[in-house]
């Protein structure tokens, strides 16, 4: 996941800063499928 | 201005899903969409046993790379006008030909997969390349999936919701999670369609395409795509009914069985199973009678050490939580809480209402 692919979604930075996060901290929490459970933490 | 621009994309455009293609059309009755599956079927058949033979041919230095490609350029072409024709009269019963544009746009579609193909016979006669050869063709193969559902779409009426689905997998791509969470769709808004290549994970992509409008379903084909082994009757939609209902209800009681370890959940998930083969045996459908369950288990298993098992509605609203819905694991949002009633939101932000006994759901120990 980089931000050139993020930005090339629409995402705005703000949105890519707040993914970026939540998935390091997935990632740390070793929480299966860190991505996704990143974006359905920031959206909706 | 808008108007004209309207115009000038809907006369000029390659891509067939900005176009208008259904008007004046009469949507399909179940049996002529059974024959256009049988159809898709068939050019599948012919499309993998043509692009194998040819391959076969270069590796064995029967033909150079030059014929290579004229036969495989021909090949395609003719594998996506049967596919686009299928997905085409799937939807629809007025138009069974291809129009001019149509054609167009399939060549366009063949030169573009061709620069692919033009790489791959560099690395047949340099042995180079990392994937195995036969492994890297079953991915054109796989990609004409993406040519029936074009055609599929492209005759859906305008107006009509697509959500873009993510499928059975232990990972998704970037591209695929954000076609979900960005859904729904209208047609010419849809960024393309599963296993066209457009996604990080090509055409190994699982994802599908569903509607929330109006009578539109595609459960049919999607189970066709995804089980059909080619060995006997395509069922009919009420097959897939039947079947997938067995299904879901087989992964429910297998994974509550992996949790709980009670003798009802094997039972009810042993008794599923049996009435899936015996369905598929008695009607001697093309369909694999085997359930698999390696991966679902291993998913079940890993989600029961990081998260919690929950039998009651002790949420907190928007908290995210793990769900299984029949084989497929899902994460969600609880939204609000009513008994045994938990309302979640999904990756396209739509609210389901779920009974907890009739689901699995995690929650997260601590993040």
């Amino acid at each position: 996941m980089d931000y050139k692919t993020l930005r090339a979604h629409g995402f705005t930075n703000k949105q890519i800063d707040d993914l970026m996060f939540n998935y390091t901290t997935a990632v740390e929490n070793e929480i299966p499928y860190p991505l996704y459970y990143a974006i359905i933490k920031l959206f909706h | 201005m808008s108007v004209l621009l309207d115009y000038i994309i809907e006369k000029f455009s390659k891509r067939m899903l900005k176009k208008n293609k259904n008007v004046g059309t009469t949507p399909t009755s179940p049996s002529f969409r059974k024959t256009a599956v049988e159809n898709f079927i068939l050019a599948k058949k012919a499309y993998a046993r043509t692009l194998k033979n040819n391959l076969s041919k270069l590796i064995n230095g029967e033909i150079n790379k030059s014929d290579f490609l004229s036969v495989q350029r021909t090949t395609i072409n003719t594998a996506y006008q049967a596919a686009y024709l299928a997905g085409k009269t799937y939807t629809q019963s007025t138009e069974t030909t291809l129009g001019d544009d149509e054609r167009r746009s399939l060549v366009y579609h063949t030169t573009q997969e061709m620069k692919f193909l033009e790489k791959f016979a560099d690395d047949v006669i340099n042995n180079g390349g990392k994937m195995p050869y036969n492994r890297r063709l079953q991915m054109y193969v796989d990609g004409l999936n993406a040519v029936f559902m074009y055609g599929r779409v492209a005759y859906l009426d305008s107006n009509v919701d697509i959500n873009w689905e993510l499928g059975e997998t232990d990972k998704h791509c970037i591209d695929c999670l954000t076609y979900a969470v960005k859904s729904p769709y209208q047609k010419n808004t849809l960024p393309t369609v599963p296993k066209a290549g457009n996604s990080a994970c090509l055409s190994n992509c699982l994802c599908y395409l569903t509607y929330t409008t109006g009578t539109v379903d595609d459960s049919f084909i999607n189970f066709i795509m995804k089980k059909y082994n080619g060995n006997g009757e395509i069922p009919t939609e009420n097959d897939v009914k039947t079947l997938s209902a067995l299904s879901d209800s087989f992964y429910l009681w297998r994974g509550k069985y992996e949790i709980e370890k009670t003798q009802e959940s094997k039972n009810l998930a042993n008794e599923y199973r049996r009435a899936y083969s015996d369905h598929i045996k008695t009607n001697k459908l093309a369909i694999n009678k085997i359930l698999p369950v390696a991966k679902y288990i291993n998913e079940i298993k890993k989600f029961n050490k990081k998260f919690k098992y929950v039998q009651d509605s002790n949420f907190e609203v928007g908290e995210v939580i793990c769900r299984f819905n029949g084989n497929k694991q899902e994460y969600c949002k609880v939204k609000e809480i009513n008994g045994n009633h938990v309302t979640i939101t999904n990756i396209h932000g739509v609210a389901v209402v779920v009974n907890i006994t009739d689901t699995i759901l995690f929650r997260l120990l601590k993040e």
